[in-house]
């Protein structure tokens, strides 16, 4: 009978510790739920609907790091944001466009931008932590669900287990959008500078050592086709153009996918589904050095001479 | 099931509720349908090995102490060894011998018909067939009656707490504890969940953050200079301590929550004075298990060879280790390394104990101390490549501090930061001070011969308790691999 | 020869052995209660005593004593056995 009454202290213990648990996870979780800036304070921001631009941009590193958004708004003088995020399959993008398809009123035209190998099929959730401040979200729920459906119950449902899967990268967000969030709470969520665009200065680089240098076969993802069809077809019921865009790579990298051909007339196919296709595999940039820095994706100095090119094609169409 | 998994949270909240909940004649079989499930969770398939071994150890037992005269019980005895011995050969060193073959073939010019065979290690398999033949050995020695129980005896050999990695225990110790009734005990509660958090702490925390820098290292050898390899083996003594007496204390743990008293099996080896003290403290229930069915039956038999009697023991002793570790050359040379020390230790005792008699005390401990560390960090090296020339390069870059370049420890990524062995600056001396800090824990631990917040008030203790917690949760490393130990 | 004098020589090959005047042992004496009886040194106690009352254990014999007082009753069961 001693044993049952000292439990009580040790449930005591065990509240006292989930009140402080509880309080330490509503900290970091508020830091980084006013994040803007990176990947993570991209998708806050799509999930606060604080985005609306007249041109918006979708797409994963090629994009993030490619599409010199403030250089386009100033050559287009049109609002652009540059929503896309590294390492991120359209079948995880999906409802992030899907949020901004149903809210945004103001934008006028949508550009999906596809890397060499954003057709290929992906396993697995990538970077669960970039979507953990919003996870509560229905749309992204559902969407982590049907990837790794698992993982993602964990992270909503189960306290604290979504620690066990965050890098230290996010604890340090956290702080930084709780700084945010004291600089700036009059104006409420503000927009971070370089609108989404990840400027990379650097030179070409040698291929990491390990990284192999053989051409290989990159299959088209029946699935991934598919996701990007509906978006194709939601995004324009909404009065959208939409803008299927083949980003530029350096000619370099032709030679490391065997079936290039092949799915460069899969990403045509969804080009005819949409408003406008643009294909910039065999642009002038595409066989200089000095714009990249390897052989999928454009530097800082790249990216300005692409803005260019790509904002007088802009104008051209959104007349 | 990993310890350090989600999973095996939820499996042991079900498991010790059920186990107290259920009346005492139940509990045995919900251990074992816990085990089974536990065991079955790696690979359901291999559970046949399992009841194999199991079926065979029993009846190998019943017959033992039933056979008359020695020589028909030996027999028994051999037949349970057969078995044993030849699932572990199969299963664990099938492919390494084939290999030496394969390279004795070549070297002839020939070459080997023996296929080679994709098997993966059945978890626990050298832990557990140790373990089945401690019982049959013990009732040969007649220090064990025969488990007449079938479930209880199958308990013994896959009870889940110790089925993955140890301790290896021994019949006299467990079995009557399976027999006995338990009660809900609150000390023991406690004692058993301070056991897990600290076992917890130094794996994800300590282990397998480590464990980040030394892959980096070790993953790409020639890159780094000799100051980083130092320290990357440096730190592999700390991870593979904090990594296996994590999961000791896990297991030492969660049987504890139950009333199950399990054997201890690290005393605080990093700290050892000799090899042979540290023989003494690592893995106890392994070194103990081949001091007892090993080197003791060689020893006597060969005993009047006096002193060479003891050096061919440990000798075959440290070999034997060496490979139970694992199916190769590297494992097998860190034991007979280990093996030449401690031989090294037995015959040089007399002129080694003048010297302390002449030297201060503090020197003399202190250097002995250095000394041995140095010593498990370089034999360490060999278990941690898996290739001798890689080891020897190792060694001979790491021991060399007047090369050029030798001090260089900060490299340029390739998205332009500066990182120490794959680590932020800041972030690696986070982890430095993480270690030292452990250390320094261990070191107040073991000198005062309890957990230090023993000292302190209980609220403090309260409050460690959650700060070790919150470690934990917010800074633990969930994306590791397994234990180390689980691949031996 | 009487338990009692196997014990007195039994505890004069434990000093001679292990190099410590001071060792006195009883029957229940255990190899923990005397600190330079270590397992490296248990065999040379063995093979001290065999020598010493001219006899032979078996390993099994020599694998059940618990205590000294195992040890003196194997060793007056083998003289009279002689």
């Amino acid at each position: 009978m001693k044993s049952i009454k000292r439990l009580k202290y040790l449930l005591l213990f065990v509240i006292l510790l989930g009140v402080l648990l509880f309080s330490i996870d509503w900290i970091i979780s508020f830091g980084a739920r006013h994040v803007n800036v990176s990947d993570l304070g991209k998708i806050n921001l799509i999930f606060n609907h604080r985005v609306d631009p007249d041109i918006m941009i979708f797409g994963a590193s090629d994009a993030e790091w490619g599409f010199d958004a403030p250089e386009l708004q100033r050559l287009t003088h049109r609002t652009v944001y540059n929503g896309a995020i590294d390492g991120t399959h359209y079948r995880q993008l999906a409802c992030l466009i899907d949020e901004f398809a149903q809210y945004a009123t103001h934008n006028r035209a949508v550009i999906l931008s596809l890397g060499p190998f954003a057709l290929r099929a992906r396993m697995g959730v990538r970077e669960i932590e970039r979507y953990l401040p919003v996870i509560g979200n229905q749309n992204v729920y559902e969407s982590l669900y049907d990837m790794d459906a698992d993982l993602a119950f964990k992270c909503r449902y189960i306290p604290f287990y979504k620690y066990t899967e965050v890098s230290s990268n996010y604890y340090r967000q956290s702080f930084e959008g709780w700084k945010t969030y004291i600089k700036s709470r009059r104006q409420g969520f503000p927009l971070d500078t370089m609108l989404g665009y990840v400027p990379d200065p650097q030179a070409w680089q040698r291929a990491p050592k390990n990284a192999t240098n053989d051409a290989s076969n990159v299959p088209i993802d029946k699935f991934t086709y598919q996701v990007l069809a509906d978006l194709i077809r939601e995004l324009r019921s909404k009065g959208k153009k939409v803008i299927v865009l083949v980003s530029p790579f350096h000619q370099s990298g032709v030679a490391l996918i065997k079936n290039w051909e092949q799915i460069r007339s899969g990403m045509q196919a969804l080009g005819a589904m949409a408003d406008y296709y643009m294909d910039f595999s065999t642009s002038t940039l595409t066989t200089q050095k000095d714009y990249f820095r390897n052989s999928f994706h454009l530097n800082a100095n790249g990216s300005k001479v692409f803005a260019s090119i790509l904002a007088e094609q802009l104008n051209r169409i959104l007349k | 099931m990993l310890f350090n998994s989600f999973g095996f949270l939820v499996f042991f909240i079900v498991v010790t509720c059920l186990y107290f909940l259920l009346p005492n004649r139940a509990r045995w079989s919900l251990l074992l349908l816990a085990s089974c499930f536990f065991y079955m969770f790696f690979k359901w398939e291999y559970i046949f090995i399992l009841l194999f071994t199991i079926a065979v150890d029993y009846y190998a037992g019943i017959k033992i102490e039933s056979a008359e005269g020695v020589e028909r019980k030996r027999k028994w005895l051999i037949l349970s060894l057969i078995a044993n011995i030849g699932v572990l050969a199969f299963f664990k060193y099938y492919n390494f011998l084939n290999g030496n073959i394969s390279g004795l073939y070549s070297l002839l010019g020939y070459k080997n018909p023996i296929p080679y065979l994709h098997i993966i290690l059945p978890i626990g398999l050298s832990f557990h067939t140790f373990q089945a033949m401690s019982y049959t050995i013990e009732v040969f020695r007649g220090h064990q009656n025969a488990e007449r129980h079938f479930g209880i005896y199958a308990l013994y050999v896959m009870f889940y707490p110790q089925l993955a990695a140890g301790p290896i225990e021994r019949p006299q110790h467990m079995l009557p504890q399976f027999h006995e009734r338990k009660q809900f005990d609150y000390d023991n509660l406690i004692i058993g969940l301070r056991l897990m958090l600290w076992g917890i702490f130094k794996k994800v925390v300590i282990a397998d953050r480590v464990a980040m820098a030394v892959d980096t290292v070790y993953g790409d050898v020639h890159e780094y200079s000799g100051g980083c390899l130092l320290l990357a083996a440096i730190l592999y003594a700390f991870q593979i301590y904090c990594d296996f007496s994590g999961y000791s204390d896990i297991a030492l743990g969660s049987a504890r929550v139950m009333g199950f008293n399990l054997m201890r099996n690290f005393d605080h080896p990093l700290y050892s004075k000799s090899v042979t003290e540290f023989w003494r403290k690592w893995h106890i229930s392994l070194s103990t298990w081949l001091y007892d069915y090993l080197y003791l039956p060689i020893v006597i038999a060969k005993r009047d060879w006096n002193k060479f009697a003891v050096a061919f023991g440990l000798m075959v002793t440290f070999f034997i280790s060496g490979l139970w570790h694992g199916a190769a050359w590297t494992f097998v040379f860190w034991g007979v390394l280990h093996g030449l020390a401690v031989t090294y230790e037995f015959l040089s005792k007399k002129p080694r104990n003048r010297l302390a008699k002449v030297l201060p005390n503090w020197l003399y401990s202190a250097t002995c101390r250095i000394l041995t560390l140095a010593f498990l960090v370089i034999t360490w090296i060999f278990f941690r490549t898996g290739s001798m020339s890689q080891s020897f390069y190792i060694i001979k870059t790491a021991f060399n501090p007047l090369a050029k370049g030798y001090f260089h420890l900060m490299y340029r990524e390739l998205n332009d930061d500066l990182t120490i062995m794959g680590f932020a600056r800041w972030k690696f001396f986070a982890v430095m001070l993480g270690v030292v800090g452990f250390a320094v824990a261990d070191w107040l631990i073991y000198k005062k011969r309890q957990f230090i917040l023993f000292q302190v008030s209980q609220g403090l203790r309260w409050a460690g308790y959650a700060l070790l917690v919150i470690c934990i949760i917010f800074m633990g490393v969930f994306h590791s691999n397994q234990f180390i130990y689980f691949q031996f | 020869m009487e338990k009692e004098q196997i014990m007195q020589q039994v505890n004069a090959i434990f000093i001679d052995v292990l190099e410590n005047p001071d060792i006195h042992i009883d029957a229940n004496t255990k190899a923990d209660d005397v600190a330079e009886w270590d397992s490296l040194h248990h065999i040379q106690l063995v093979v001290a005593i065999e020598k010493h009352f001219k006899v032979k254990f078996t390993t099994r014999e020599i694998l059940n004593w618990r205590n000294v007082g195992d040890l003196c009753s194997s060793v007056s069961a083998k003289l009279s056995a002689k």
